[in-house]
């Protein structure tokens, strides 16, 4: 090593050497190749710890299985689960304890009644109670979280409380697994969360709801309304969704006052909810919001339009069939067509052939589609 | 000090600043990177992707699709594209111009129909002979449009002009989808509730040597030739570790034209698609970024480490040749394009730290590296060369890059372990012992030839001809 060293040492005449010099140089070589095999060693023991959980796992597997199945599908819902002694030892395994946990979940999903319950029921007697508990407890996020998940998917309902509280965490994971648990308790009532979460839904998150919800009888949602006015404007809109997928006619006065919010979104969605429950006069109401809307929402009022506009509405289409845009004409085109105007349309393609010549021919083909 | 000690110093100083300050950004990449990959598994792990896919409320989706002489595999990689998990979806075809039986062969396989179509003139992009749909209702998720030959830019143009739904997805057509790849990709756009996300990209994977059946990913396996083993390591180090830090400083400038997912609204008010550069995935981005930020509009470009997209990567030198050769034309281009963000405070992150980033190690890389050779030889001949510093300067380097490698690999392995073999990794790691002095030297020596097209107006994508999936290796 020396002599290596002298030899650089050496043959270093300029100024760089002052600064780089060749033990410095030769230091990050071993440095960098020191760190290289450190990683390529732990990249080995990580596999072979993989490979070894996996064992592990399928072991606990082929033990498990069986034995679970047949406590699900045949024990009696109020006989005592017997835990074999084996099973005893290989629980003391926190591996083997999540991933008996993850394999109730699957299994949770997948069926309903007297075997739905026979798992909760195995869950609680096996102790994973206590499990989902501690993490419920734990200050890591997506530790607290996957506590959440588990407490919801096996019906722990008494939690209800302690969980409606992290519906506002500032932790956004915490808070729409706290939000989706309560819903998964309480299905339709659960949405009295909505009265207080100051934090943006996410669309993903109402999406979400939205799929759960369709797991429950639907329900009066008698604060709407109160949604409906809410500070925080996610939760407005996703009351618009609630009031479009469950057809609430009834506040439809509503919807059309949140046609006038200041949020862009919120009008939108207005317009979309407004398209499944609106009715004739919801054609005036959005033709009257037209010209203030911007053009992402003048689209969806003419989409609109197509549903609930007759034929004292066509001047307005007509108009919109001279738009400097192409989409708008389209789309003023597309309304017009499916209620009864394909003869203005070609009224307006005899006068002024391009392009409406064209549009009154794409609107036929597709109708005829 | 004489001149000549003047220019070695300065030569020596020159590259160790490069060199030094390029390794502490790859350090900084590599380190960022982790915890937002980090996150991003925690909390996908929470996803039941399989409940919401069939959701009415999940937006809906254009896919679109450019082809051009694809006629041996069109039919097989539009069943691949049809049979996506995905509710609110439209599969867009656009055949643009292709001299062989691309449009015939999709006429016959799915009964399509001319219709009579406006074509709404949205972003410009040269005409369109006619729209296809098909009668039968297994196929109306399909668009088939067949236009005049205008380049790949053109025809995803027209793609955004046809496209019914917001969301646009940018694919290449033979490229394989895993199943609940469009449900993630899209997840960004709905999940964020602070500023609008303009565009998403997930990691693409090397397909070579796959079990690929029907258009559906079977079996991973590691490539069995060496370039695209090579490119697979490549892959792995610019998406997991490259893409995922820039993404989480917000400030990426690259979603892969193979597969990204992009706002059309805000791709319509850039001028969509720009005809007059090879590198128009990147050019879009970056002139996306650029129009927001000059608008003040928060916004953010998204990138999801899922391996999402398999397609194949160049096989042969001349291919590979021909594919560096552009890429460098398509970074100099974007570059020179959009050179009034370079240190410029008002463009933020974009201004200051990606712009000059990939101006000098991105850009610059190539010829920095070219001159540094070039410098090399012409100081031997000259006796200037001082051999210790050299080969323990050379050596130092090497040493980094084998260290950003095997970290790659080993992030690979923490995460997604799309290898599972032991000997696999072990394969990918030694063929990664070979780059610097192999694959390198050859990507820079095109990359630098890229230069010289540039220079001499060479507008052309050349020929990317591909194996195809299922095919025995050269």
């Amino acid at each position: 090593m020396n002599g290596t060293l002298l030899y650089f040492q050496s043959t270093f005449k300029t100024s760089f050497e002052e600064y780089i010099t060749p033990e410095l140089l030769l230091n990050g070589v071993l440095l960098f190749t020191s760190i290289t095999l450190s990683l390529v060693l732990f990249t080995y023991i990580y596999l072979g710890l993989k490979k070894k959980k996996f064992l592990v796992k399928d072991r606990i597997r082929k033990n498990l299985e069986l034995w679970i199945s047949h406590v699900i599908l045949e024990e009696d819902d109020e006989e005592v689960i017997r835990i074999p002694s084996k099973f005893i030892k290989i629980f003391r395994n926190p591996l083997a304890r999540q991933y008996a946990i993850d394999n109730l979940i699957i299994n949770k999903k997948a069926f309903s009644g007297m075997v739905a319950s026979n798992i909760r029921n195995l869950y609680q007697h096996l102790g994973f109670r206590k499990d989902s508990l501690r993490k419920l407890k734990s200050r890591t996020w997506y530790v607290q979280a996957k506590g959440i998940q588990e407490l919801s998917m096996m019906d722990q309902n008494d939690q209800l409380i302690r969980v409606y509280r992290l519906t506002n965490s500032k932790n956004e994971l915490v808070r729409t697994e706290a939000q989706t648990a309560i819903i998964q308790w309480a299905g339709f009532n659960g949405l009295r969360f909505l009265d207080v979460v100051s934090y943006a839904i996410s669309e993903w998150q109402q999406v979400q709801l939205l799929v759960q919800l369709k797991n429950f009888t639907p329900q009066d949602m008698p604060k709407l309304e109160r949604w409906l006015s809410s500070k925080n404007s996610t939760v407005i809109i996703f009351a618009l969704k609630l009031v479009e997928v469950y057809q609430q006619f009834g506040i439809r006065r509503k919807v059309e006052e949140c046609l006038l919010h200041q949020k862009e979104p919120v009008r939108r969605q207005a317009i979309n909810t407004l398209l499944k429950i609106g009715d004739e006069t919801s054609a005036e109401i959005l033709i009257r919001a037209y010209n203030d809307e911007d053009y992402a929402n003048k689209i969806s009022i003419l989409r609109a339009l197509a549903v609930f506009a007759n034929e004292t509405h066509f001047p307005f289409l007509v108009a919109e069939l001279s738009n400097s845009d192409d989409h708008i004409k389209l789309e003023a085109a597309r309304a017009l067509g499916a209620i009864g105007g394909v003869g203005v349309l070609d009224q307006k393609a005899a006068v002024q052939p391009e392009p409406y010549a064209l549009i009154a021919k794409h609107i036929k083909a597709e109708l005829l589609l | 000090m004489n001149w000549e000690s003047l220019i070695y110093d300065f030569i020596t100083y020159v590259i160790f600043a490069y060199s030094v300050t390029l390794l502490i950004f790859y350090l900084l990449i590599a380190i960022y990177s982790t915890g937002d990959a980090r996150r991003y598994m925690h909390k996908n792990s929470f996803t039941d992707y399989k409940t919401l896919v069939s959701s009415p409320h999940v937006p809906s989706i254009s896919i679109l699709a450019p082809a051009y002489n694809e006629g041996a595999t069109i039919i097989e990689n539009v069943r691949s594209l049809l049979s996506v998990y995905y509710s609110n979806l439209e599969v867009v075809i656009i055949n643009d111009g292709s001299k062989d039986d691309t449009l015939q062969k999709l006429i016959d396989a799915y009964d399509l129909e001319k219709m009579d179509f406006f074509v709404r003139q949205q972003v410009p992009s040269k005409d369109v002979r006619g729209v296809y749909k098909s009668r039968n209702p297994v196929f109306r998720k399909l668009v088939v449009v067949d236009k005049v030959n205008g380049g790949k830019a053109d025809a995803l143009n027209v793609g955004v002009n046809i496209a019914s739904n917001n969301y646009i997805v940018c694919i290449d057509v033979d490229c394989v989808l895993e199943q609940d790849a469009l449900l993630k990709l899209v997840k960004p756009f709905i999940e964020e509730t602070e500023v609008r996300v303009i565009a998403t990209g997930g990691v693409i994977r090397i397909a070579n040597s796959c079990l690929i059946e029907h258009g559906k990913l079977l079996k991973v396996r590691l490539p069995l030739q060496y370039l695209p083993r090579m490119q697979v390591l490549e892959y792995i180090r610019a998406f997991l570790l490259g893409r995922m830090a820039w993404s989480r400083l917000n400030g990426l400038l690259l979603i892969s034209g193979a597969f990204g997912a992009f706002d059309k609204d805000i791709v319509i008010k850039c001028g969509g698609y720009y005809h007059n550069t090879v590198g128009e995935d990147m050019e879009l981005v970056v002139r996306m970024r650029r129009y927001l930020e000059e608008r003040n509009i928060p916004y953010k470009v998204a990138f999801i480490p899922d391996p999402l997209c398999w397609t194949e990567a160049p096989a042969s030198y001349k291919i590979l040749a021909r594919q560096r050769n552009r890429w460098s034309r398509g970074t100099i281009e974007t570059l020179q394009m959009h050179k009034k963000m370079f240190f410029n405070p008002r463009y933020g992150v974009l201004g200051m730290l990606s712009y000059p980033y990939w101006f000098f190690f991105e850009m610059c890389a190539p010829a920095v590296e070219f001159i540094g050779f070039v410098a090399l030889l012409v100081m031997s001949f000259f006796g200037m060369i001082n051999w210790g510093t050299f080969v323990l300067f050379l050596f130092f380097i090497i040493s980094f890059g084998y260290t950003y490698s095997a970290f790659a690999v080993l992030m690979e392995v923490l995460t997604y372990n799309q290898y599972k073999r032991r000997t696999d990794v072990m394969k990918l790691l030694l063929t990664g012992l070979t780059e610097p002095f192999l694959f390198h030297p050859f990507v820079v020596w095109h990359g630098v030839k890229g230069y010289i097209d540039l220079i001499r107006k060479k507008k052309s994508w050349g020929e990317m001809t591909r194996q195809g999936f299922g095919q025995p290796p050269a």
